[in-house]
């Protein structure tokens, strides 16, 4: 039988954050990507924006082959079929926004708008893949515990930190969720059910402004609101924790005390 | 034992709210009154501390699981009372409360609901010695009736140790200390839909999960008995068989949420040939996060006509069942006010009107009578087969309580597992009525 024991990854979280810090480096600092781009357009045999390109996909393609090896191939390919998603909606949307209110350009030329969309878009395929593996290598389980072994300060601002976590975390499960509701409702998944008679063109283009712009309004909140919803019992519960952890160390710590909320 | 009862989902929840502390955001009102109610839970947090811990079971079970695995779950439970956890005695807890090791690694949110209650229970009993006492809401609506026993071994566990345990149900729901009652009146025949299941063992697989912890792939082959490739059902049809055997993922499969790796499924009936729809367990979700009247609207957007079906379909429906209980003010009130959608039921009535409008092979309505008293459940599902049957929609009931839709349901089938990965559909007659189009329902 395999056991919680057998399961358990064996690699220490401090050595998986310092991995996973080191693999989300460029995000964060541009480094090393940005001295690569600087040698390759030395070269003269790339301009600046194939450099940029040609540096930060090599750097996505090693994002996803570091998901494909800690998470699976299925995994890997719903995390990205939902960055797609998400990057060529932000693009598209962007690039249509640009074009009816060109202040929003601010004086940027065309090319440099649609390069910028581009960098968006890669952004978004990169991060958002690596988003998901980093909030989900750690167990917001053993976070919370240790947390409530804090003292002082340290130990509420800790406990509102790791339940952040854990309702990021949740974030994920409340997709799978909507998913299939959103697959019962719309089979077709990007195409109304309810398209109306023949002689009316749902896809004419302001429809379809309304569906599209429909759908985005709906994903956002029903995840917002279906991620919130169990706060309140997952409050309790980590108080609940909380308190136990205080009372078999023999100390006082009441709510009011602790302020967690 | 202390047994609570309510006519509306809504007061019971408002019960447990009191009881524990615990605020439920109100998910019928859309955004709006959502994050009015989380704002005047966090406002008011602090003042609504408890004397005594209790473990909470919450109605819809998943939300008292606040971790994403059985293991964390019970891990966190038993860490409560004692500083070390062995793992061991995370298993035995599972073994206890009849799951199977395998679900200790099984994401909490693919659980089936019975799974989800039985690990509620599990909970509970780790929290036994940390606790004063444990609220729950309708702790067995999700259950197999061959799985009351571990409620009644948790309740046993309780007692022994002289903690409290409050019990909030809806009216009429099915419990252990249920009295085998006939039904409230004789039901006229509800219309037959006939319709036939073609199954080519369709497998439904699970990969294996490798993040962030490891659990092994698993899959669902359905067969039909004896090596059958279609069977006829008329409608209304129950489907019953044991917590986890896959009748919710039947279900999933049905309406092509999930599509099988291998086989496949096909449903004739005399609306045609496609795909079934679903309303899931815990309905309310369906709402996608908004109003129902929102939500109505935003569905029909571009198809006014099948708008207008569905509001009439709405209108139908609610009439039949405000009629029926206009002498019984007390159940009426799940009706809501009929100005304003807003109750858990109205929700449901909607969800379904929606789906009906849309003129489907068939609507799987997967154990409708949860959130909803025993009489209202019953009205509900008898109008919904009424108006369903005009439409020719047939109507497949999931449901552990079959004495709930007695004289109502015109044919059933059992799913049983059989090895490791294999369920059986099998056809079995119904013991108690048989119907006559001509003279009605005869015992």
């Amino acid at each position: 039988m395999n056991t919680h024991t057998d399961n358990k990854r064996t690699v220490p979280w401090w050595l998986k954050l310092v991995l996973l810090l080191m693999l989300g480096m460029p995000g964060f600092s541009g480094w090393p990507n940005g001295w690569i781009i600087q040698k390759l357009q030395a070269t003269d045999l790339f301009t600046p924006e194939i450099a940029y390109i040609v540096v930060w996909v090599a750097y996505a393609c090693s994002v996803w082959l570091v998901v494909l090896i800690c998470a699976g191939k299925q995994k890997l390919l719903n995390y990205l079929g939902a960055a797609f998603v998400l990057a060529l909606t932000v693009a598209m949307l962007g690039a249509i926004l640009r074009g009816l209110f060109p202040l929003l350009a601010a004086g940027l030329s065309r090319e440099a708008t649609s390069f910028k969309l581009i960098r968006i878009f890669i952004n978004i395929i990169i991060f958002l893949p690596f988003s998901v593996l980093f909030i989900n290598s750690f167990s917001a389980k053993q976070l919370i515990d240790r947390v409530a072994h804090f003292d002082g300060r340290y130990r509420t601002v800790g406990l509102h930190l790791a339940l952040a976590f854990r309702v990021f975390q949740h974030t994920g499960e409340v997709v799978f969720n909507l998913f299939q509701i959103w697959a019962e409702e719309y089979p077709e998944k990007i195409v109304p059910r309810n398209e109306g008679s023949r002689k009316f063109r749902w896809y004419a283009p302001g429809n379809l402004l309304v569906w599209g712009w429909g759908c985005i309004h709906a994903w956002i909140f029903a995840c917002i609101i279906h991620t919130f919803e169990p706060i309140p019992a997952m409050v309790a519960e980590v108080e609940r924790i909380d308190r136990a952890n205080n009372s078999h160390k023999g100390t006082k710590n009441t709510k009011e005390q602790k302020g967690l909320l | 034992m202390n047994i609570h009862r309510f006519h509306s989902f809504e007061n019971q929840v408002a019960f447990f709210t009191a009881r524990t502390g615990v605020h439920l955001p109100r998910m019928t009102f859309g955004k709006g009154a959502f994050f009015k109610d989380l704002g005047k839970w966090s406002s008011t947090y602090s003042s609504q501390a408890q004397d005594v811990e209790c473990v909470h079971i919450l109605p819809d079970p998943v939300q008292g699981l606040s971790f994403p695995r059985a293991v964390d779950v019970l891990s966190s439970a038993l860490s409560l009372s004692c500083g070390i956890v062995d793992t061991d005695e995370i298993y035995a807890l599972l073994e206890y409360f009849g799951l199977p090791g395998s679900k200790a690694t099984q994401p909490v949110i693919s659980l089936s609901g019975g799974e989800l209650l039985l690990l509620n229970f599990a909970k509970a009993k780790a929290m036994l010695t940390a606790v004063g006492g444990v609220v729950a809401c309708s702790p067995i609506h999700w259950l197999n009736e061959n799985s009351y026993i571990y409620w009644e071994k948790l309740v046993d566990a309780y007692h022994a140790r002289q903690r409290f345990v409050d019990v909030a149900l809806l009216t009429g729901e099915p419990f252990i200390d249920e009295e085998r009652a006939k039904p409230e009146a004789a039901i006229e025949p509800v219309p037959a839909v006939e319709w036939q299941l073609v199954l080519n063992h369709p497998i439904v697989e699970f990969a294996e999960i490798r993040f962030p912890s490891y659990h092994p792939a698993s899959r669902i082959e359905y067969g039909l008995a004896d090596d059958r490739s279609s069977i006829e059902f008329q409608s209304p049809m129950l489907m019953t068989g044991d917590n986890g055997v896959g009748k919710s993922i039947f279900g999933k499969i049905l309406s092509g949420i999930l599509k099988p790796a291998s086989g496949d499924m096909a449903i004739s009936a005399p609306n045609g040939t496609g795909h079934a729809r679903l309303i899931f367990q815990d309905a309310i979700d369906q709402l996608f996060g908004k109003s129902i009247d929102g939500h109505l609207a935003w569905v029909f957007r571009f198809d006014r006509e099948k708008g207008k079906a569905a509001q009439q379909i709405y209108t139908e429906i609610d009439t039949k069942m405000r009629d029926y209980f206009k002498d019984r003010p007390k159940e009426a009130e799940a009706l809501g006010p009929q100005a304003e959608h807003c109750t858990l039921l109205q929700a449901k009535i909607s969800l379904i009107a929606e789906r009906l409008a849309t003129r489907p092979t068939v609507l799987v309505l997967d154990e409708p009578g949860w959130g909803l008293s025993g009489p209202i459940a019953r009205k509900l599902v008898e109008t919904v087969c009424r108006v369903a049957g005009g439409l020719q929609v047939a109507i497949v009931l999931i449901s552990h309580h079959a004495r709930w839709w007695t004289g109502m349901v015109r044919s059933r089938c059992h799913l049983e597992k059989q090895g490791h990965d294999h369920v059986i559909i099998r056809k079995i007659p119904e013991p108690c009525m048989k119907f006559d189009d001509t003279s009605g329902i005869s015992e």
